[in-house]
């Protein structure tokens, strides 16, 4: 059975994929952007760690002495990470988790001021081509658009 | 077509793939549902449903994955046959804890978005979007089944590749 309803009208494929276009198109508040780009930076980051080095999401809350349904809210993101818990995971791993724009200078020199600028476009729309600044992996730099 | 069954007349829909956006490494495809002279396309009727503050975190959620991550299993929540974003492992501060986005993920390189919504029960079969799962499951089945009898073709580059009047 569909999800289509009889007898109910519905906006042409075109406009819906129009609709779907614009969507994609809206520029999202930068603050919300870089909130979910750390969240998701840091995540990220995390799970790999954890992978590289073997470790469960249980065998971590034990180094972070931590309940799992704890560990698991930091990274489920249920729970606002503080800097706080995000040190706690760095000593946990054994890893820096954020590395600032200086100290990414400091460690890579010349490499980190480098900024390539990517492109996407949205399939079928007018060519509207969005810079899309790609980081470095091993830091997390801010800067003014 | 259209059968009559105890007296409830079911809508008997057919299916196909659209392309909805690509991204530097990712690009997302949706399905079409067509009955009669009505046609839907799944994530058009999701991005209809969901909040302002989650249209902003599954916009850049997708974009992150689509420019800067790829689509890795790690993003991804397993829901029977098909899979639903957001994850339980990587997931993201400003998304709530009970919106399912059912789709499958064929590859890093493609994903295939369907509907979903707000899971109000802890099982989804018991909520209000089990429609949308099951839907998921079922679609996520003859996609699969597709690509095996290389109707759906994988091709080098990871992206999907069909005959236009493909009905799945």
């Amino acid at each position: 059975m569909g999800y289509i309803k009889k007898g109910k009208t519905y906006p042409k494929a075109k406009e819906q994929l129009k609709e779907i276009q614009d969507f994609f198109n809206t520029e999202s508040p930068i603050e919300e952007k870089f909130f979910i780009e750390y969240s998701m930076d840091i995540a990220v980051e995390v799970d790999k760690e954890l992978k590289k080095q073997g470790l469960t999401q249980k065998d971590f809350a034990k180094k972070l002495n931590k309940r799992e349904s704890e560990v698991s809210k930091w990274l489920s993101g249920l729970h606002n990470l503080t800097l706080r818990s995000i040190a706690k995971m760095s000593e946990a791993l054994n890893k820096k988790l954020i590395l600032t724009a200086s100290d990414a200078e400091e460690q890579f020199g010349n490499k980190a001021k480098v900024i390539n600028f990517s492109t996407y476009k949205v399939e079928g729309s007018p060519k509207i081509e969005y810079h899309h600044r790609k980081k470095s992996k091993k830091h997390i730099q801010v800067s003014n658009f | 077509m259209d059968f009559l069954n105890f007296g409830i007349i079911f809508v008997m829909s057919n299916y196909s793939l659209i392309e909805i956006v690509s991204f530097k490494k990712v690009t997302f495809y949706s399905v079409k549902e067509i009955y009669a002279d009505e046609e839907l396309i799944w994530f058009s009727d999701f991005i209809k449903k969901i909040e302002n503050e989650e249209k902003i975190s599954i916009r850049e959620m997708l974009k992150m994955i689509g420019n800067k991550y790829e689509a890795g299993e790690q993003f991804f929540r397993h829901e029977g046959q098909a899979q639903a974003l957001p994850s339980k492992k990587v997931n993201f501060i400003e998304i709530k804890s009970n919106l399912r986005l059912y789709c499958l993920r064929i590859n890093n390189n493609a994903v295939i978005l369907f509907n979903g919504g707000y899971k109000d029960a802890q099982k989804a079969q018991d909520s209000k979007i089990s429609f949308h799962f099951q839907q998921a499951n079922m679609i996520s089945k003859k996609i699969l089944k597709s690509i095996n009898n290389k109707s759906i073709i994988v091709g080098n580059d990871n992206r999907l590749k069909w005959d236009q009047d493909l009905i799945i």
